[in-house]
């Protein structure tokens, strides 16, 4: 497989012939990488973009990958048809399909893989060498049913793990996850027209429940804690183009992704951690003109966007330094300054029950 | 509302449209079009289908929407993007509904088939005619928010 790869001082295009790259995030060795496909295969490679191994067909139905997670000897990889579970080592039966399709998935340190899965609700699966564990839904009845669109999983300060989901107009949902139970409860906050896209860990790799969510329209919300601040910091950057598709926070910035451009937003986070936002101040910003199709961090030492033809990997170690010191050199890029509008919208918080059921594996 | 139909039929191929109340509002488990969208609005993602030739191997149609910021109208009450226009019989009008931006073991018009709808071939033509750009098609491909 040849691979072209081009760069500048903050990145590196990554494309692949034959390979049409939809996905892009990490893989579980030291510095690896790891590419999703159009037709459902995954490939991993080295930091440079070199194939550490032949791609692998991991879509049962060849639809396009949409997320990866990883467990120690298991990963998941979902896509708009189904859910697919493949275990790493030989030996033992090890794959399975679940007849669902997912927008994301995470791995829980209890074991879990957990499906963002649409108006079903989340789907849990805890893989075993057996697949004795039949997969579950978290749902709720009808006229309380959520649109689970994004999931990660945070770990709380005290002890123990925090789903937490961005559920489009019905806001942002957490749950305090302990394995597999006949009831949960769902602790959502939403705003009238506030649409939530995605959601991401402010202090990825902590203990913490701090939180950010990104609205369609670009509004950015904070949370210092998910499961306690019922007034979140809300706030929206003028002149910020595109309909907003991910937040990603690594080493105090903000990477915000549209379909305009990557935005990278100087020491936000930071400053959200420390309650220095409580008013209007003008923020750092990059901006980097393109038409991403998607983006995940890697290894906390890259930021890699995916658009139509290629894949970018920017070092987000070189984008945090450049913005501090005011040096950026990079075809393309600007820097601004940003002044956001602080908003005070009002929040609704609910509670809602939860049950988990059965699923059947298919094949 | 009532089932009716559309007072002209599309341009192209002078197929009939049908508004089915089970799409609108009556059948809790079968997939709504958004409130938001006028009966022209639903029409004319239908016709376009029809004038793009935006059909798979079934000829079902399938159509989108574009929205005055660049990015795709929600065309159902569960944020679906794409709708599903399913071959008629001859001499009977069409119908439509959403389609699910990922498959749901519930959804049983869309499980049909051992193929999750719209096949990829519908999208690269949705491509082709200008309808949606290479980023749309990438994105609703893998059951994105387009």
């Amino acid at each position: 497989m040849n691979k072209f790869q081009a760069s500048d001082d903050l990145s590196s295009v990554i494309r692949f012939d034959g390979f049409e790259v939809c996905w892009a995030g990490s893989a579980p060795r030291e510095n690896a990488l790891c590419f999703g496909s159009e037709d459902g295969r995954l490939l991993l490679t080295n930091e440079s973009g070199e194939g550490l191994s032949s791609p692998t067909t991991l879509s049962r139905s060849g639809e396009a990958i949409n997320a990866v997670a990883w467990l120690p000897d298991w990963v998941s990889v979902t896509t708009r048809h189904e859910v697919n579970l493949q275990k790493l080592s030989t030996g033992k039966r090890g794959q399975a399909t679940l007849p669902n399709g997912a927008h994301a998935v995470v791995a829980t340190e209890a074991g879990y893989f957990v499906c963002a899965a649409g108006r079903l609700g989340l789907v849990l699966a805890r893989p075993d060498p057996d697949l004795s564990h039949s997969p579950f839904i978290v749902g709720s009845p009808e006229e309380n049913a959520r649109y689970f669109y994004r999931i990660i999983n945070l770990r709380a300060p005290a002890g123990g793990e925090v789903l937490a989901c961005a559920t489009r107009k019905d806001g942002i949902a957490a749950l305090e996850f302990r394995g597999e139970q006949e009831n949960y409860s769902l602790d959502t906050i939403s705003s009238p027209g506030f649409d939530v896209v995605d959601v991401c860990a402010l202090e990825p790799g902590l203990d913490s429940l701090a939180l950010a969510a990104l609205g369609r329209d670009g509004m950015l919300v904070f949370f210092r804690d998910v499961l306690v601040d019922k007034h979140p910091v809300t706030m929206k950057f003028k002149n910020l183009p595109g309909i907003a598709y991910r937040v990603l926070s690594c080493r105090g910035d903000i990477y915000l992704v549209t379909s305009k451009g990557l935005f990278v937003l100087g020491k936000l986070a930071e400053r959200v951690l420390q309650g220095d936002v409580s008013r209007p101040t003008m923020t750092p910003m990059l901006t980097l003109p393109m038409e991403p199709v998607d983006a995940n961090l890697a290894h906390d030492r890259w930021l890699l966007v995916v658009d139509s033809e290629q894949v970018r990997k920017f070092d987000v170690g070189r984008i945090h330094e450049s913005i501090a010191a005011g040096l950026v050199q990079a075809n393309g890029v600007q820097k601004l300054e940003a002044l956001a509008e602080i908003l005070s919208p009002t929040w609704e918080a609910r509670a809602i029950p939860q049950r988990s059921n059965q699923l059947a594996l298919v094949g | 509302m009532q089932d009716h139909e559309h007072p002209v039929p599309t341009t192209r191929s002078q197929y009939r449209y049908l508004f089915t109340t089970k799409h609108h509002g009556a059948d809790p488990r079968a997939a709504q079009w958004s409130t938001d969208l006028t009966e022209e609005e639903e029409f004319s993602v239908f016709d376009r289908a029809d004038e793009h030739e935006l059909s798979d191997e079934r000829q079902w149609l399938y159509g989108v929407l574009g929205d005055a910021e660049g990015g795709l109208r929600d065309l159902g009450t569960w944020y679906q993007q794409v709708a599903a226009f399913p071959v008629a019989n001859e001499g009977r009008p069409w119908h439509g509904y959403p389609v699910w931006a990922v498959l749901s073991p519930d959804a049983p018009e869309e499980a049909r088939g051992d193929k999750f709808r719209p096949a990829r071939q519908v999208f690269d033509r949705m491509l082709a005619v200008g309808l949606i750009n290479s980023r749309q098609r990438k994105r609703l491909l893998k059951g994105d928010d387009a």
